[in-house]
């Protein structure tokens, strides 16, 4: 049989012309997929409400000479709260955005599959940045590029009173390799212990957690650093949220 | 790979870069072309020329037109205190065959998309506030498509016009004429109910 099932979130929806939308699934099984959905811009099309963006959805699959494409789809979790304000569509584009950037096509990640899936439903009632900080340094360990936070990343020796965090160095510095790295800059016990917290509590933990403002900002811009050094770019969607969102929280 | 003449090459080429045609239907069209009588060519090749020298966007609303104004901000038995807005120059095409609406429009060019790093400086949004800073607006209609960009545009100016005092609303969405009630996902269904009325 040329068909196949997969439950998948999806990350992104692109028009493609006579009605038809080219979706980039985020799969348990399969990892990363691209498929097309036909007729799913037409409102009397079944799937359409199935294949918008940040949906949990079960697909039927058609395996295709060029591009497979969506036989049938059902939804599992829409979750509608994703799309009631600009701030949740923007943390929501945010995580689907860097979930594209993390991984390639038809690799295998089922714990960032349920990563994901675990931050989506959990943004309804959890505070969205602290989810999303989490989020980043969970997806990018899962990925292999773990940052060290124990001891010092360059020479292996335990952390001093003074230290430091660098990107290209992998994580915590000592204060002798901190000194030697251009890139380090000096970070406090607290954040790293913070650090720690989101990298190895589970998210449906985190709300335990109390972050002050001033570590928020800090913990902001370290990881934003070192996913960059990872991914090369900055994501459209952190920018977005940079410029028109951060400042709405700021408040709450 | 060259199985036609440069100038045939070219002209196949010319028109598989246009939205929907494929390179088959662009080679049907260049040979329809050069068979086809020569005045065809010509008639085709001057109303490109001539729609692309002299429409421009309505300095008013943003939709296309060839004077200052569209013919919709120009005619003077439209409500002017209600206004619907909308992505695109087409959405106002399908918003007129209603027949429904008599007020006026504002196009965006656009919609926000923080994947794609649109934010609301790349839309004529400015222009919008202009326009409400200057007229008696009772009504913002927000005709943006149900898409999480859609969404994502309405919001935000809801965000930004409801201080204004301005009653701002959004096109219903809910389920589409001739649908199944079974077959809906939930976010449709829910909106439908959120958009419910009463019946007489
Ligand atoms: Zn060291
Ligand atoms: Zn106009």
């Amino acid at each position: 049989m040329k068909l196949y099932q997969v439950d998948a979130i999806v990350l992104r929806s692109v028009e493609c012309g006579k009605g038809d939308k080219l979706l980039l699934l985020f799969s348990r099984r399969l990892g990363r997929i691209k498929v097309i959905a036909h007729g799913v811009s037409k409102p009397s099309s079944r799937k359409r409400g199935f294949v918008q963006p940040f949906t949990y959805s079960k697909f039927l699959i058609r395996r295709g000479r060029e591009l497979d494409s969506v036989s049938q789809c059902e939804g599992i979790a829409m979750f509608p709260f994703l799309r009631q304000s600009l701030a949740m569509i923007s943390y929501a584009s945010y995580l689907a955005e860097l979930t594209l950037a993390l991984t390639l096509e038809g690799e295998k990640n089922e714990p960032l599959f349920q990563l994901i899936l675990e931050t989506m439903r959990l943004l309804e009632s959890g505070e969205a940045e602290i989810l999303t900080r989490s989020f980043e340094i969970k997806a990018v360990s899962l990925v292999g590029y773990r940052p060290v936070l124990d001891i010092c990343a360059g020479c292996g020796q335990g952390l001093t009173r003074d230290l430091f965090f660098s990107a290209g160095g992998g994580g915590t510095l000592c204060e002798v390799c901190g000194l030697g790295d251009q890139q380090a800059f000096p970070i406090n016990k607290g954040v790293v212990g913070t650090l720690k917290a989101l990298l190895n509590l589970p998210q449906d933990r985190l709300h335990q957690l109390k972050v002050s403002p001033a570590y928020r900002r800090q913990i902001r811009t370290l990881l934003s650093r070192y996913l960059k050094y990872y991914l090369e770019r900055d994501l459209k969607s952190a920018a977005f949220i940079d410029q028109f969102i951060e400042d709405i929280w700021s408040h709450v | 790979m060259n199985y036609y003449t440069k100038t045939v090459a070219r002209l196949i080429d010319q028109f598989s870069r246009l939205p929907g045609i494929g390179p088959k239907t662009a080679q049907r069209l260049a040979f329809y072309l050069l068979v086809a009588p020569p005045e065809v060519a010509a008639n085709l090749a001057n109303a490109i020329a001539e729609a692309r020298t002299t429409v421009r966007y309505c300095q008013v609303c943003g939709n296309f037109t060839e004077g200052d104004r569209c013919f919709i901000c120009s005619d003077g038995r439209r409500s002017t205190d209600i206004i619907c807005v909308v992505e695109r120059p087409r959405d106002i095409v399908a918003m007129e065959k209603t027949k429904g609406f008599r007020g006026l429009y504002h196009v965006l060019h656009g919609v926000i998309s923080p994947m794609e790093g649109v934010g609301p400086g790349q839309l004529r949004i400015k222009e919008l506030m202009r326009r409400l800073e200057g007229a008696p607006v009772k009504e913002i209609i927000l005709a943006t498509n149900p898409s999480v960009e859609g969404d994502a545009t309405a919001l935000y100016l809801a965000g930004l016009i409801n201080p204004l005092e301005i009653r701002v609303t959004r096109l219903a969405h809910g389920l589409p004429v001739g649908a199944d009630l079974e077959y809906a996902d939930q976010i449709t269904l829910s909106k439908a109910l959120e958009g419910r009325r009463v019946i007489k």
